[in-house]
């Protein structure tokens, strides 16, 4: 389960975060537009997308999200919108791509 | 010996407002993540000796992530550990996250102090902190702060000068567990129970209540900014003016026979043997008229609503909730930062894109807060001279711009090259203003205008009287006339609007005044005259922050893109 489909004000333990094709998505524009490059988004050759996975694990690890926080999914936006989540007393707002990135499990 | 001073802490942990407490220089002070993008100067004197006090852009990590955090990794990196201290501000209700940063500088080798801001916000919300054992852990001095209050500066001060380097070097690997042991050694938190805030806070975020809130919000603002700048217009600036300047400046006017060189530069022309201050144009008449009685009423009631829309924290908020539409011009959520920011002065607007991560977000939201948001000192002209109308004459200029706004950025995100990544942004808590700050807050930013624009403003009425007496006017509105009349649909002489605009917006929407346009004509110069290219503060802002190439880029597409909504307004019209 990610973050996405996980319930609301219930507590999840972080399992991993994906650094794959759908972490890549989320430093990109969602559904438009060009890759880094100016390439079209099918020709780009998979090892900048994994580099833009990393970058996802670094941006949350700064936040302190990293695999066994225990977070709480506070809001949903309609439509894809941002999730915003909790993280002790801290409130951050990530984009559903990110969010879909970051698997998650309920425990009690 | 102590050199410098530089106050580190990760973003909206209240740098600035110890900065404020310490140096006594005022910096703006803001309650969301990214107020300030540059850092700022300011003294102490310790020891008797003058020491350097750097306010740094808050930042998660030594390790950049956006161009302002940048800028507080390079501060770092360019100082010297012997002459520098650092004061690492920390979020007290939120240590853990805050401890990340601290282990990165302490690693750095800096002699460090670290203070815990907020302090009192810790007791109300049950959390209790073993202020002595952090400090045994850490290695070095860890003192308590409430920076809006200046609690905790003193002490702070008198702790500079015997400031040391820790010894402890956590190992990235292992710094999340390190933090995970010092809180847990630390930190008691009691369980609290919701607050009013806290609802407040579920609400204004949640999918569907969220945006009638908003709309609510946005609503009464504009209300107020309106009921107030009016107000101020019409009972206060107004009567003044009619009662006290205008008859001195007859007087003036009588002096110098009601004519000639010196008399159409000061006094500008009479309109049926009276002062009119929209339309006489002389430096003491419109060009005091202008920012002071028409555009500074509403630049005080623009701020004051804005700042405490800044301080309770609603506006990461709003940038959640409009973050789907954002993204249709290719920005995320916190682009609706630099556009509230453009709607006072474009300038600090410019230079709030920084809290954008890449390139291409940067582009398009200077771009776009360039071309169609208007700055308080434009609207306010504009409510002056179509206000009459009421909604028939101000809904086409504001609306065209929304609409300009949104089809120009959704064509900029498709061809502007480079990546557009998702929000990712701490929401502070909602704080209530806290109202002396905001005071101060809202008359540095007067300050500002009284300093940046007033002479500008009077420098564009001056340089207008100068063309035309040398009848430069006349040669321009001749080559360029026909162009501007068969395109616009405006008379040859609004070429002088356009010459002026570059200078300051609001002159130049004074210009049409004496012009006698009709409505539609009014409307098409209002918008062009938004669009067309930036005043030249932000034009230079804009160079900096965008580098050259990009500038002309964005200059084109605002030209072109002016002139054609300019076409087809004339076309409706």
């Amino acid at each position: 389960m990610n973050l996405v489909e996980a319930k609301q004000h219930v507590n999840l333990k972080v399992i991993s975060i994906e650094t794959g094709r759908g972490a890549q998505r989320a430093q990109r524009h969602r559904g438009m537009g060009r890759g880094a490059h100016g390439m079209p988004r099918h020709a780009m050759p998979r090892h900048m997308g994994s580099r833009r996975g990393l970058r996802i694990q670094k941006r949350l690890g700064d936040m302190g999200i990293r695999e066994g926080t225990i977070i709480r999914k506070v809001s949903q936006q309609a439509f894809r919108g941002p999730i915003v989540v909790e993280i002790g007393r801290m409130r951050l707002a990530i984009g559903p791509f990110m969010a879909a990135a970051i698997k998650v499990e309920e425990i009690e | 010996m102590i050199k410098k001073i530089l106050l580190m802490g990760n973003p909206n942990v209240g740098k600035s407002a110890i900065f404020t407490r310490l140096t006594s220089v005022r910096v703006i002070v803001s309650n969301y993540p990214g107020t300030t993008v540059e850092f700022t100067k300011g003294s102490i004197r310790l020891d008797g000796k003058k020491v350097e006090v750097i306010d740094a852009p808050g930042t998660y990590t030594l390790d950049p992530n956006s161009p302002a955090e940048k800028v507080a990794a390079n501060l770092l990196k360019e100082n010297d550990p012997k002459e520098t201290v650092v004061v690492n501000i920390v979020d007290s209700t939120n240590l853990e996250r805050n401890l990340n940063l601290t282990l990165e500088l302490l690693s750095a080798g800096f002699p460090t102090i670290v203070a815990l801001n907020f302090w009192d916000e810790t007791a109300h919300k049950g959390i209790a902190i073993d202020v002595d054992r952090l400090g045994k852990l850490l290695n070095v001095k860890v003192i308590t702060t409430v920076g809006i209050t200046g609690k905790g500066t003193k002490e702070l001060k008198e702790n500079l000068s015997n400031a040391k380097p820790s010894d402890l070097d956590v190992p990235k690997e292992q710094r999340w567990n390190t933090i995970g042991n010092i809180v847990e050694e630390i930190q008691t938190v009691k369980h609290h129970h919701h607050t009013f805030l806290q609802g407040l806070e579920e609400a204004s975020t949640h999918p569907v209540a969220g945006f009638p809130i908003a709309i609510i919000v946005l609503f009464i603002s504009f209300n107020i900014i309106r009921f107030i700048g009016e107000g101020l217009i019409g009972w206060v600036f107004n009567p003044l003016f009619m009662k006290f300047w205008a008859p001195l400046l007859m007087k003036i006017s009588t002096l110098l026979n009601h004519s000639g060189f010196w008399h159409d530069i000061f006094i500008g022309k009479l309109i049926n043997g009276e002062i009119d201050f929209f339309q006489s144009f002389g430096i003491l008449s419109t060009g005091i008229y202008i920012p002071i009685a028409a555009v500074l009423p509403y630049i005080f009631s623009f701020y004051l609503i804005l700042s405490f829309l800044e301080d309770s924290g609603y506006l990461p908020r709003l940038a959640i909730l409009l973050d789907r539409l954002m993204h249709q011009v290719g920005i995320h959520g916190m682009g609706i930062i630099p556009m509230m920011l453009g709607l006072g002065c474009n300038v600090p607007g410019a230079l709030a894109t920084r809290i954008m991560e890449t390139r291409k977000e940067r582009f398009i939201s200077a771009t776009i807060m360039a071309i169609a948001v208007p700055c308080m000192a434009q609207i306010a002209m504009v409510f002056g001279l179509l206000g009459k109308f009421g909604f028939k004459g101000l809904a086409p200029v504001f609306g065209t711009l929304f609409v300009v706004w949104l089809i120009l950025g959704k064509i900029m995100s498709i061809f502007v090259r480079g990546e557009s990544p998702e929000i990712f942004t701490e929401i502070p808590p909602y704080r209530f203003p806290y109202l002396i700050s905001l005071f101060k807050k809202v008359w540095m930013r007067i300050q500002w205008f009284l300093k940046e624009a007033l002479p500008f403003v009077l420098l564009g009425v001056f340089i207008v009287n100068l063309l035309y007496a040398l009848g430069i006017i006349d040669f321009l509105s001749r080559i360029f006339g026909p162009i501007i009349s068969r395109i616009l649909g405006l008379p040859s002489a609004a070429i002088a609007a356009l010459l002026i605009g570059f200078l300051r917006k609001d002159v130049a929407i004074g210009m049409l005044a004496p012009l006698g346009l009709s409505i539609g004509q009014l409307i098409t110069a209002s918008v062009v005259l938004t669009m067309y290219f930036p005043c030249v503060a932000t034009f230079v802002v804009l160079v900096r922050e965008l580098g050259f190439w990009d500038m002309i880029k964005s200059a084109v597409i605002m030209i072109v893109s002016a002139f054609f909504v300019g076409w087809i307004l004339n076309l409706i019209y």
